[in-house]
């Protein structure tokens, strides 16, 4: 568990993250696990829109088109992990400053299984204890880095029959509100 | 006969109170902090309510003990039930049983997402929310009326 609890001069970082350019006295003041928070609670709240306004709108209610993993052969949304993973991918070409991975104990695909040892013991962390996050140090290549979890939960019906029927999946059981995996921070450490 | 009416209406008004006394204890505006496990909810004297208690733990409580993440009411906070209660307990159970997704374009999934449930284990659990959130003079009597499934 972190502990530590660090100072890290944060404006370029949140005007990277959030498009915000904080006033130097409230950035310079924050800390590593306060930046994570706040970058994660602008990543749960978009996916979340999206989950709602667009799929459970468009999909579930209007049944207009539907979400799916294969959107482009099914000419479908993308799911909302999808979503998740693709705004992942354009930050880590956009800045070093952070970044952030959708990991499970129970991945569909393998390379989103837990590689680390703070991994491992942050994603069994939040499964084990619902509603807290995990914090920790870690050192890779020669950095390190400030890493969060932070739940990942099945908010909607597709979520859970995904998961619990898709062929490549190591979990079969999944329930609405489950912990289906864990959402990853890292931050280099100056 | 004036008496046994007397004694009646303080029969019921014992009732209503005992129902009530427990879920009293638990309800306010924004519920119980954190979140709301079943130990922390008071076990109903009524026992379709003490089972709806029961069904609650296992599959609603993953969803409604508080999980921001889902948008489900919170169970015990009265803020959010308020507007739910007023449709009218029959009005939530087929949101319950068939599924819903609400004016903010949260889910409620069919019967919890457990399609073995009975309409009368989903009716209890139901009621047993509204019971803990604000409702409990209403859920007693929705248990008690003809509107109430009986498998």
């Amino acid at each position: 568990m972190y502990t530590k609890m660090r100072k890290f001069k944060a404006a370029a970082l949140l005007a990277a993250g959030l498009s915000v350019v904080a006033p130097a006295t409230q950035a310079e003041d924050m800390e590593y696990q306060q930046v994570s928070d706040l970058l994660h609670l602008v990543m749960s709240s978009d996916r979340t829109v999206y989950t709602r306004m667009i799929v459970n709108r468009l999909a579930v209610k209007e049944g207009v088109i539907k979400a799916s993993e294969h959107f482009m052969d099914d000419k479908a949304l993308v799911l909302p992990a999808q979503m998740f993973r693709f705004g992942a991918e354009m930050v880590a070409e956009e800045t070093d400053a952070f970044s952030y991975s959708l990991l499970s104990l129970w991945p569909i695909n393998k390379q989103n299984a837990p590689t680390t040892d703070l991994e491992k013991e942050g994603l069994q962390y939040i499964a084990d204890n619902p509603g807290e996050n995990f914090y920790g140090e870690e050192e890779l290549g020669g950095t390190t880095y400030f890493t969060a979890f932070y739940p990942d939960i099945s908010v909607a019906e597709a979520c859970s029959s995904c998961h619990n029927e898709h062929k490549d999946s190591p979990r079969t059981d999944f329930e609405g509100g489950d912990v289906m995996g864990g959402v990853v921070i890292r931050i280099p450490v100056d | 006969m004036r008496g046994w009416r007397c004694h009646w209406v303080v029969a019921c008004l014992l009732l209503v109170t005992g129902a009530q006394a427990g879920a009293e204890g638990v309800a306010s505006p924004k519920g119980l902090p954190g979140l709301v496990a079943l130990d922390a909810l008071p076990v109903p004297e009524d026992p379709v309510l003490a089972l709806g208690r029961e069904v609650w733990a296992e599959p609603c409580m993953n969803c409604h003990n508080g999980n921001r993440y889902t948008g489900a009411p919170k169970i015990t906070a009265t803020e959010a039930w308020a507007p739910r209660i007023v449709k009218g307990l029959p009005q939530l159970l087929i949101h319950a049983t068939e599924g819903f997704v609400g004016p903010k374009f949260t889910e409620m999934p069919a019967r919890g997402g457990n399609p073995d449930l009975t309409d009368r284990q989903v009716a209890a659990a139901l009621a047993f929310m509204v019971w803990a959130s604000g409702g409990a003079e209403g859920a007693l009597a929705y248990v008690r009326s003809t509107d109430f499934p009986r498998d």
